[in-house]
Protein backbone atom coordinates (compact mmCIF):
# COMPACT_ATOMS: atom_id res chain seq x y z
CA UNK A 1 0.00 0.00 0.00
CA UNK A 2 1.13 3.50 -1.19
CA UNK A 3 1.24 5.71 2.02
CA UNK A 4 1.36 9.36 0.33
CA UNK A 5 2.53 12.42 1.57
CA UNK A 6 1.22 15.70 0.65
CA UNK A 7 4.03 18.24 0.27
CA UNK A 8 1.96 21.03 -1.60
CA UNK A 9 -0.15 22.74 0.62
CA UNK A 10 -0.28 19.11 3.17
CA UNK A 11 1.78 17.79 6.22
CA UNK A 12 4.97 15.85 5.61
CA UNK A 13 5.51 13.20 7.79
CA UNK A 14 7.41 11.20 5.16
CA UNK A 15 10.82 12.11 6.01
CA UNK A 16 10.02 11.28 9.69
CA UNK A 17 8.98 8.02 9.12
CA UNK A 18 11.62 7.23 6.88
CA UNK A 19 14.94 8.18 8.49
CA UNK A 20 17.18 5.80 7.51
CA UNK A 21 17.10 4.07 3.73
CA UNK A 22 17.68 0.26 4.08
CA UNK A 23 21.50 -0.88 3.92
CA UNK A 24 22.47 -2.52 1.74
CA UNK A 25 25.44 -3.70 -0.48
CA UNK A 26 28.62 -1.87 -0.91
CA UNK A 27 30.33 -1.21 -4.16
CA UNK A 28 34.07 -2.76 -3.25
CA UNK A 29 32.57 -4.53 -0.43
CA UNK A 30 31.75 -8.38 -0.09
CA UNK A 31 28.57 -9.31 -1.29
CA UNK A 32 25.78 -10.16 1.59
CA UNK A 33 25.94 -13.63 2.34
CA UNK A 34 22.82 -15.61 1.35
CA UNK A 35 21.27 -19.14 1.15
CA UNK A 36 17.97 -19.49 -1.07
CA UNK A 37 16.48 -22.26 -2.92
CA UNK A 38 15.71 -22.81 -6.18
CA UNK A 39 12.43 -23.63 -8.38
CA UNK A 40 13.83 -27.15 -8.28
CA UNK A 41 13.88 -27.22 -4.76
CA UNK A 42 17.98 -26.83 -4.71
CA UNK A 43 19.74 -25.08 -2.18
CA UNK A 44 21.97 -22.36 -3.24
CA UNK A 45 24.58 -20.32 -1.00
CA UNK A 46 26.61 -17.54 -2.41
CA UNK A 47 29.96 -18.91 -1.06
CA UNK A 48 29.68 -22.25 -3.42
CA UNK A 49 30.39 -19.88 -6.41
CA UNK A 50 33.53 -18.11 -5.06
CA UNK A 51 35.97 -18.00 -7.38
CA UNK A 52 33.39 -17.31 -10.45
CA UNK A 53 31.63 -14.11 -11.47
CA UNK A 54 27.71 -14.19 -10.33
CA UNK A 55 25.10 -11.97 -11.44
CA UNK A 56 22.23 -11.46 -9.16
CA UNK A 57 18.89 -10.68 -11.31
CA UNK A 58 15.78 -9.10 -9.34
CA UNK A 59 12.49 -9.85 -11.58
CA UNK A 60 8.77 -10.06 -11.42
CA UNK A 61 7.38 -11.38 -14.72
CA UNK A 62 4.48 -9.09 -14.74
CA UNK A 63 5.96 -6.11 -14.28
CA UNK A 64 6.53 -4.08 -17.94
CA UNK A 65 10.32 -3.67 -17.19
CA UNK A 66 10.87 -6.80 -16.81
CA UNK A 67 8.24 -7.54 -19.80
CA UNK A 68 10.73 -5.20 -21.89
CA UNK A 69 13.83 -7.25 -21.27
CA UNK A 70 12.30 -10.63 -21.97
CA UNK A 71 10.11 -9.98 -24.58
CA UNK A 72 12.42 -9.83 -27.38
CA UNK A 73 14.40 -12.57 -25.45
CA UNK A 74 17.12 -9.67 -24.60
CA UNK A 75 17.94 -10.81 -20.77
CA UNK A 76 17.66 -14.00 -22.37
CA UNK A 77 20.85 -13.45 -25.01
CA UNK A 78 22.80 -11.32 -21.47
CA UNK A 79 22.37 -14.72 -19.66
CA UNK A 80 23.48 -16.87 -22.33
CA UNK A 81 26.17 -15.10 -23.38
CA UNK A 82 27.54 -15.09 -19.60
CA UNK A 83 26.84 -18.54 -18.95
CA UNK A 84 28.96 -19.13 -21.86
CA UNK A 85 31.82 -17.10 -20.51
CA UNK A 86 31.08 -19.21 -17.13
CA UNK A 87 29.47 -16.92 -15.16
CA UNK A 88 26.84 -17.75 -12.71
CA UNK A 89 23.60 -15.83 -13.49
CA UNK A 90 20.82 -16.28 -10.80
CA UNK A 91 17.51 -14.41 -11.27
CA UNK A 92 15.98 -13.74 -7.91
CA UNK A 93 11.99 -13.64 -6.98
CA UNK A 94 11.51 -11.51 -4.08
CA UNK A 95 7.40 -10.81 -4.57
CA UNK A 96 5.43 -12.23 -1.57
CA UNK A 97 2.33 -14.79 -2.33
CA UNK A 98 -0.92 -12.83 -3.46
CA UNK A 99 1.19 -9.75 -4.71
CA UNK A 100 2.10 -9.05 -8.53
CA UNK A 101 4.65 -11.46 -10.16
CA UNK A 102 4.77 -13.92 -7.35
CA UNK A 103 4.72 -17.63 -8.31
CA UNK A 104 5.43 -21.12 -6.96
CA UNK A 105 8.39 -23.38 -7.90
CA UNK A 106 6.12 -25.07 -10.68
CA UNK A 107 4.94 -21.67 -11.69
CA UNK A 108 8.31 -20.64 -11.98
CA UNK A 109 9.68 -23.25 -13.95
CA UNK A 110 7.10 -23.23 -16.45
CA UNK A 111 7.66 -19.57 -16.99
CA UNK A 112 11.77 -20.29 -17.30
CA UNK A 113 10.58 -22.89 -19.96
CA UNK A 114 8.06 -20.27 -21.36
CA UNK A 115 10.61 -17.58 -21.93
CA UNK A 116 13.17 -19.30 -22.31
CA UNK A 117 15.70 -18.59 -19.59
CA UNK A 118 19.12 -19.05 -19.59
CA UNK A 119 19.55 -18.04 -16.22
CA UNK A 120 21.64 -21.03 -14.17
CA UNK A 121 18.54 -21.14 -11.27
CA UNK A 122 15.54 -18.92 -10.60
CA UNK A 123 15.98 -18.44 -6.67
CA UNK A 124 12.63 -18.50 -4.69
CA UNK A 125 12.37 -15.31 -1.98
CA UNK A 126 8.89 -14.87 -1.11
CA UNK A 127 9.95 -13.11 2.52
CA UNK A 128 12.13 -10.56 0.83
CA UNK A 129 14.74 -11.47 3.31
CA UNK A 130 17.47 -11.61 0.66
CA UNK A 131 15.83 -8.83 -1.11
CA UNK A 132 16.19 -6.57 1.40
CA UNK A 133 19.40 -7.60 2.67
CA UNK A 134 20.60 -6.15 -0.71
CA UNK A 135 17.97 -3.23 -0.64
CA UNK A 136 16.64 -4.49 -4.15
CA UNK A 137 14.14 -1.89 -4.92
CA UNK A 138 13.08 -2.37 -8.78
CA UNK A 139 12.78 -5.26 -11.16
CA UNK A 140 14.96 -5.56 -13.09
CA UNK A 141 17.78 -4.91 -10.66
CA UNK A 142 20.98 -6.15 -11.39
CA UNK A 143 23.94 -7.11 -9.35
CA UNK A 144 27.32 -8.52 -10.28
CA UNK A 145 29.88 -10.54 -7.47
CA UNK A 146 33.39 -11.02 -8.70
CA UNK A 147 35.20 -14.53 -7.77
CA UNK A 148 35.89 -12.61 -4.57
CA UNK A 149 32.59 -12.20 -3.43
CA UNK A 150 33.51 -8.52 -4.01
CA UNK A 151 30.54 -6.55 -5.51
CA UNK A 152 31.37 -4.75 -8.18
CA UNK A 153 28.12 -3.63 -10.54
CA UNK A 154 24.67 -2.49 -8.92
CA UNK A 155 22.01 -0.66 -10.61
CA UNK A 156 20.19 -0.62 -13.65
CA UNK A 157 20.20 -3.31 -16.54
CA UNK A 158 20.84 -0.77 -18.90
CA UNK A 159 21.41 3.20 -19.31
CA UNK A 160 17.69 3.77 -21.00
CA UNK A 161 15.08 4.30 -18.31
CA UNK A 162 12.39 3.78 -20.95
CA UNK A 163 9.67 1.04 -20.76
CA UNK A 164 10.17 0.24 -24.82
CA UNK A 165 11.65 -2.74 -25.47
CA UNK A 166 13.36 -0.90 -28.82
CA UNK A 167 15.49 1.47 -26.85
CA UNK A 168 17.10 -1.50 -25.66
CA UNK A 169 19.54 -1.60 -28.61
CA UNK A 170 20.77 1.41 -28.13
CA UNK A 171 21.07 1.49 -24.47
CA UNK A 172 24.31 0.74 -22.82
CA UNK A 173 24.16 -2.94 -20.46
CA UNK A 174 25.78 -2.25 -17.78
CA UNK A 175 25.63 -5.48 -16.37
CA UNK A 176 27.66 -6.82 -19.71
CA UNK A 177 29.97 -4.12 -19.77
CA UNK A 178 31.39 -4.40 -15.88
CA UNK A 179 31.65 -8.00 -16.99
CA UNK A 180 34.01 -7.50 -19.98
CA UNK A 181 36.02 -4.52 -18.21
CA UNK A 182 36.80 -6.86 -14.90
CA UNK A 183 37.55 -9.90 -16.77
CA UNK A 184 39.79 -8.12 -18.89
CA UNK A 185 41.32 -7.15 -15.45
CA UNK A 186 39.90 -3.38 -16.02
CA UNK A 187 38.44 -1.47 -13.37
CA UNK A 188 34.42 -1.19 -13.79
CA UNK A 189 33.67 2.19 -15.37
CA UNK A 190 30.37 2.57 -14.73
CA UNK A 191 29.95 0.48 -11.38
CA UNK A 192 26.72 1.66 -10.52
CA UNK A 193 23.47 3.38 -11.80
CA UNK A 194 19.90 4.19 -10.27
CA UNK A 195 17.94 1.16 -10.85
CA UNK A 196 14.65 2.19 -12.88
CA UNK A 197 11.29 -0.05 -12.93
CA UNK A 198 8.95 -1.26 -11.01
CA UNK A 199 9.34 -1.49 -7.08
CA UNK A 200 10.40 -4.82 -5.47
CA UNK A 201 6.65 -6.35 -4.65
CA UNK A 202 8.21 -7.52 -0.46
CA UNK A 203 4.97 -8.42 1.74
CA UNK A 204 3.52 -5.46 3.50
CA UNK B 1 4.36 -15.74 -24.14
CA UNK B 2 0.89 -16.54 -22.48
CA UNK B 3 1.79 -15.18 -18.83
CA UNK B 4 3.00 -11.75 -20.43
CA UNK B 5 0.05 -10.87 -22.67
CA UNK B 6 -2.65 -9.94 -20.21
CA UNK B 7 -0.59 -6.76 -18.96
CA UNK B 8 -0.49 -5.50 -22.56
CA UNK B 9 -3.89 -6.62 -23.26
CA UNK B 10 -4.88 -4.55 -20.49
CA UNK B 11 -2.85 -1.57 -21.61
CA UNK B 12 -4.30 -1.28 -24.88
CA UNK B 13 -7.91 -1.95 -24.07
CA UNK B 14 -7.71 0.73 -21.66
CA UNK B 15 -7.14 3.88 -23.17
CA UNK B 16 -8.78 5.84 -20.59
CA UNK B 17 -5.93 4.16 -18.07
CA UNK B 18 -4.59 8.25 -18.77
CA UNK B 19 -5.72 10.73 -20.78
CA UNK B 20 -3.84 13.72 -22.22
CA UNK B 21 -4.90 17.55 -23.37
CA UNK B 22 -2.88 20.45 -24.44
CA UNK B 23 -3.80 23.71 -23.29
CA UNK B 24 -1.99 27.25 -25.07
CA UNK B 25 -2.28 30.41 -23.05
CA UNK B 26 -3.21 31.40 -26.63
CA UNK B 27 -6.04 32.22 -28.68
CA UNK B 28 -3.65 33.23 -31.57
CA UNK B 29 0.16 33.77 -31.81
CA UNK B 30 2.32 36.26 -33.45
CA UNK B 31 5.94 35.34 -34.45
CA UNK B 32 8.67 35.54 -32.49
CA UNK B 33 6.61 36.27 -29.33
CA UNK B 34 6.87 32.94 -27.01
CA UNK B 35 3.77 31.41 -25.04
CA UNK B 36 2.84 28.94 -22.36
CA UNK B 37 1.69 25.35 -23.26
CA UNK B 38 0.26 22.97 -20.42
CA UNK B 39 0.40 19.34 -20.94
CA UNK B 40 -2.62 18.03 -18.60
CA UNK B 41 -2.40 14.10 -17.99
CA UNK B 42 -5.46 13.29 -15.89
CA UNK B 43 -4.95 10.12 -14.12
CA UNK B 44 -7.37 7.52 -12.62
CA UNK B 45 -8.23 8.26 -9.44
CA UNK B 46 -5.99 7.27 -6.73
CA UNK B 47 -3.05 6.60 -9.37
CA UNK B 48 0.23 8.35 -9.92
CA UNK B 49 2.77 9.00 -12.27
CA UNK B 50 6.72 10.54 -12.02
CA UNK B 51 8.42 13.44 -11.44
CA UNK B 52 12.06 14.08 -13.71
CA UNK B 53 13.62 11.85 -11.32
CA UNK B 54 11.44 9.13 -9.99
CA UNK B 55 13.07 8.37 -7.13
CA UNK B 56 13.54 4.49 -5.90
CA UNK B 57 11.49 2.59 -8.92
CA UNK B 58 9.43 4.01 -11.44
CA UNK B 59 10.14 5.81 -14.94
CA UNK B 60 10.84 9.76 -15.77
CA UNK B 61 8.47 11.29 -17.20
CA UNK B 62 8.48 12.62 -20.52
CA UNK B 63 6.93 15.06 -23.49
CA UNK B 64 8.27 15.24 -26.86
CA UNK B 65 7.07 17.56 -29.21
CA UNK B 66 6.34 18.43 -32.85
CA UNK B 67 6.33 22.14 -33.55
CA UNK B 68 6.59 24.13 -36.89
CA UNK B 69 9.70 24.05 -38.44
CA UNK B 70 11.99 26.41 -36.05
CA UNK B 71 9.96 26.58 -33.26
CA UNK B 72 11.45 25.33 -30.25
CA UNK B 73 9.76 24.20 -26.95
CA UNK B 74 11.94 25.03 -23.86
CA UNK B 75 12.76 22.38 -21.45
CA UNK B 76 9.54 21.05 -19.00
CA UNK B 77 8.82 23.35 -16.15
CA UNK B 78 7.53 20.13 -13.62
CA UNK B 79 5.73 21.22 -10.60
CA UNK B 80 7.01 20.61 -7.18
CA UNK B 81 6.25 16.82 -6.49
CA UNK B 82 4.93 14.84 -3.78
CA UNK B 83 6.46 11.99 -1.95
CA UNK B 84 5.05 8.72 -2.18
CA UNK B 85 6.48 6.05 0.55
CA UNK B 86 6.69 2.38 0.98
CA UNK B 87 8.66 -0.61 2.25
CA UNK B 88 11.20 1.59 3.48
CA UNK B 89 11.82 3.37 -0.39
CA UNK B 90 10.45 6.88 -1.78
CA UNK B 91 9.40 7.78 -5.25
CA UNK B 92 8.32 11.45 -6.54
CA UNK B 93 5.29 12.30 -8.43
CA UNK B 94 1.37 13.36 -8.59
CA UNK B 95 -1.47 11.60 -8.16
CA UNK B 96 -4.78 11.96 -10.08
CA UNK B 97 -3.04 14.32 -12.27
CA UNK B 98 -0.03 15.93 -13.22
CA UNK B 99 0.22 18.58 -15.41
CA UNK B 100 3.64 19.71 -17.30
CA UNK B 101 4.40 23.25 -18.74
CA UNK B 102 6.85 24.71 -21.73
CA UNK B 103 7.39 27.54 -23.26
CA UNK B 104 6.79 27.76 -27.16
CA UNK B 105 8.73 29.78 -29.19
CA UNK B 106 7.18 29.94 -32.37
CA UNK B 107 10.09 30.91 -35.57
CA UNK B 108 10.77 31.41 -38.86
CA UNK B 109 7.87 29.19 -40.34
CA UNK B 110 4.25 31.23 -39.34
CA UNK B 111 1.52 29.32 -40.81
CA UNK B 112 -1.84 30.50 -41.02
CA UNK B 113 -2.66 27.45 -37.99
CA UNK B 114 0.28 25.91 -36.15
CA UNK B 115 -0.16 22.51 -34.90
CA UNK B 116 1.31 21.98 -31.64
CA UNK B 117 1.80 18.00 -30.60
CA UNK B 118 2.72 16.55 -27.54
CA UNK B 119 4.12 13.16 -27.03
CA UNK B 120 3.66 12.00 -23.63
CA UNK B 121 5.55 8.71 -22.41
CA UNK B 122 4.60 8.47 -18.50
CA UNK B 123 4.47 5.10 -16.25
CA UNK B 124 1.07 4.71 -14.47
CA UNK B 125 0.84 3.48 -10.98
CA UNK B 126 -1.61 2.01 -8.13
CA UNK B 127 -0.04 -0.69 -6.91
CA UNK B 128 1.37 -2.20 -9.81
CA UNK B 129 2.36 -0.19 -12.91
CA UNK B 130 1.32 0.11 -16.93
CA UNK B 131 3.53 2.46 -19.29
CA UNK B 132 1.20 4.98 -20.96
CA UNK B 133 1.88 6.72 -24.18
CA UNK B 134 -0.36 9.20 -24.87
CA UNK B 135 -0.30 12.47 -27.33
CA UNK B 136 -2.60 15.69 -27.76
CA UNK B 137 -2.72 18.11 -30.63
CA UNK B 138 -3.61 21.71 -30.57
CA UNK B 139 -3.94 24.08 -33.12
CA UNK B 140 -2.77 27.90 -32.48
CA UNK B 141 -4.16 30.41 -35.32
CA UNK B 142 -1.63 33.32 -36.33
CA UNK B 143 -2.66 37.03 -35.50
CA UNK B 144 -0.77 40.12 -36.05
CA UNK B 145 -0.33 40.21 -32.20
CA UNK B 146 -1.05 36.87 -29.35
CA UNK B 147 -4.12 37.19 -27.66
CA UNK B 148 -4.19 35.36 -24.44
CA UNK B 149 -6.96 32.44 -23.82
CA UNK B 150 -8.17 33.41 -20.15
CA UNK B 151 -9.10 30.71 -19.30
CA UNK B 152 -6.07 28.84 -20.24
CA UNK B 153 -3.83 31.33 -19.14
CA UNK B 154 -5.30 31.13 -15.78
CA UNK B 155 -5.06 27.32 -15.54
CA UNK B 156 -1.50 27.84 -16.32
CA UNK B 157 -1.24 30.48 -13.86
CA UNK B 158 -1.88 28.19 -10.98
CA UNK B 159 0.06 25.71 -12.32
CA UNK B 160 3.53 28.00 -12.55
CA UNK B 161 2.50 28.54 -9.17
CA UNK B 162 3.42 24.79 -8.25
CA UNK B 163 7.04 25.31 -9.75
CA UNK B 164 9.62 26.03 -8.54
CA UNK B 165 11.97 29.40 -9.23
CA UNK B 166 15.20 29.72 -9.33
CA UNK B 167 17.19 29.77 -6.35
CA UNK B 168 19.13 33.13 -7.51
CA UNK B 169 21.95 32.56 -4.83
CA UNK B 170 22.91 28.88 -4.48
CA UNK B 171 26.42 29.04 -2.52
CA UNK B 172 28.80 26.34 -3.04
CA UNK B 173 28.72 23.25 -3.25
CA UNK B 174 31.53 20.54 -2.08
CA UNK B 175 32.02 16.86 -2.27
CA UNK B 176 34.66 15.22 0.35
CA UNK B 177 34.58 12.07 2.38
CA UNK B 178 31.15 10.44 0.71
CA UNK B 179 29.16 13.92 1.60
CA UNK B 180 28.02 16.83 -0.44
CA UNK B 181 28.42 20.15 1.48
CA UNK B 182 26.11 22.92 0.47
CA UNK B 183 27.03 26.33 1.95
CA UNK B 184 24.45 29.01 1.57
CA UNK B 185 24.60 32.91 2.72
CA UNK B 186 21.93 32.90 5.69
CA UNK B 187 21.07 36.43 4.48
CA UNK B 188 19.55 35.25 1.00
CA UNK B 189 18.64 31.61 2.28
CA UNK B 190 15.02 30.70 1.95
CA UNK B 191 13.65 31.24 5.74
CA UNK B 192 12.72 27.64 7.19
CA UNK B 193 12.73 25.23 9.87
CA UNK B 194 13.92 22.50 7.91
CA UNK B 195 14.45 21.86 4.48
CA UNK B 196 13.52 18.80 2.10
CA UNK B 197 15.54 18.26 -1.26
CA UNK B 198 14.51 16.80 -4.35
CA UNK B 199 17.50 15.50 -6.25
CA UNK B 200 16.96 15.89 -9.99
CA UNK B 201 19.25 13.48 -11.61
CA UNK B 202 18.70 9.94 -10.16
CA UNK B 203 21.55 8.62 -8.01
CA UNK B 204 23.26 11.37 -6.23
CA UNK B 205 20.93 11.61 -3.84
CA UNK B 206 19.38 9.24 -1.63
CA UNK B 207 16.16 9.89 -2.25
CA UNK B 208 14.58 8.72 1.06
CA UNK B 209 16.44 11.07 2.97
CA UNK B 210 18.52 13.85 1.04
CA UNK B 211 19.36 16.44 3.54
CA UNK B 212 21.08 14.53 6.73
CA UNK B 213 21.54 17.54 8.84
CA UNK B 214 21.04 21.82 8.63
CA UNK B 215 23.24 24.20 10.83
CA UNK B 216 23.98 27.54 10.01
CA UNK B 217 27.00 29.19 11.48
CA UNK B 218 29.40 32.26 10.59
CA UNK B 219 26.30 33.72 8.25
CA UNK B 220 26.14 30.36 6.38
CA UNK B 221 23.64 27.62 6.08
CA UNK B 222 25.19 24.43 5.69
CA UNK B 223 23.25 21.75 4.80
CA UNK B 224 24.83 18.04 4.51
CA UNK B 225 23.61 15.79 1.88
CA UNK B 226 23.30 12.18 2.03
CA UNK B 227 25.04 10.46 -1.84
CA UNK B 228 22.88 7.73 -2.96
CA UNK B 229 24.18 4.03 -2.44
CA UNK B 230 24.71 3.96 -6.14
CA UNK B 231 27.01 7.27 -6.27
CA UNK B 232 30.36 6.48 -7.02
CA UNK B 233 32.47 9.48 -8.48
CA UNK B 234 31.81 13.44 -7.84
CA UNK B 235 28.56 14.56 -9.25
CA UNK B 236 29.25 17.13 -11.41
CA UNK B 237 26.78 19.28 -10.78
CA UNK B 238 23.89 19.41 -7.72
CA UNK B 239 20.19 19.74 -9.44
CA UNK B 240 16.77 19.90 -7.90
CA UNK B 241 14.33 21.68 -6.22
CA UNK B 242 15.45 23.09 -2.27
CA UNK B 243 12.10 23.06 -0.05
CA UNK B 244 11.92 25.00 2.92
CA UNK B 245 9.30 23.77 5.51
CA UNK B 246 8.16 25.01 9.00
CA UNK B 247 6.32 24.32 11.42
CA UNK B 248 5.49 20.76 11.67
CA UNK B 249 7.34 20.15 8.61
CA UNK B 250 5.20 21.92 6.57
CA UNK B 251 6.28 23.05 3.01
CA UNK B 252 6.27 26.67 2.57
CA UNK B 253 5.46 26.92 -1.13
CA UNK B 254 6.65 25.02 -4.18
CA UNK B 255 10.50 25.51 -3.45
CA UNK B 256 13.50 26.80 -5.15
CA UNK B 257 14.67 25.11 -8.46
CA UNK B 258 19.07 24.88 -8.06
CA UNK B 259 21.41 23.96 -10.50
CA UNK B 260 25.02 24.64 -9.53
CA UNK B 261 28.45 22.92 -10.01
CA UNK B 262 29.81 20.56 -7.34
CA UNK B 263 33.37 21.81 -6.65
Amino acid sequence: MIKRTLLVGGIAIAALAFAQQAAGPRIGAVAPAFTLPDSNGKSHNLKDFSGKYVVLEWTNHQCPFVVKHYKNGDMQATQKWAADKGVVWLTILSSAPGKQGFLDAAGVNSLRKEQGFQSAATLLDPQGTVGRAYAARTTPHMFVIDPKGTVIYMGAIDSNSSANPADIKGARNHVRAALEEAMAGKAVSIPSSQPYGCSVKYPD
Amino acid sequence: MSLIAPLFLAALANPALANVSLRAGVTTYAPNSPFTVAVHVKLQPGWHTYWMNPGDSGMPSRVNWTLPKGWKASELRFPTPEQFSANDFMTYGYHDEAVFLATITPGAEAPATAQIRADVRILVCDESCIPFNGSATINVRKGSEAAENSSNAKFIQEWEQRVPQPLKTPGTIAFAKEALTWTLPAATAPKAKSFFFFGADPGVLNNSKPVERVIEENGFIVLTLNPSDVLYEKPTQLRGILVPRGENGKALGPGYWVSAPVK
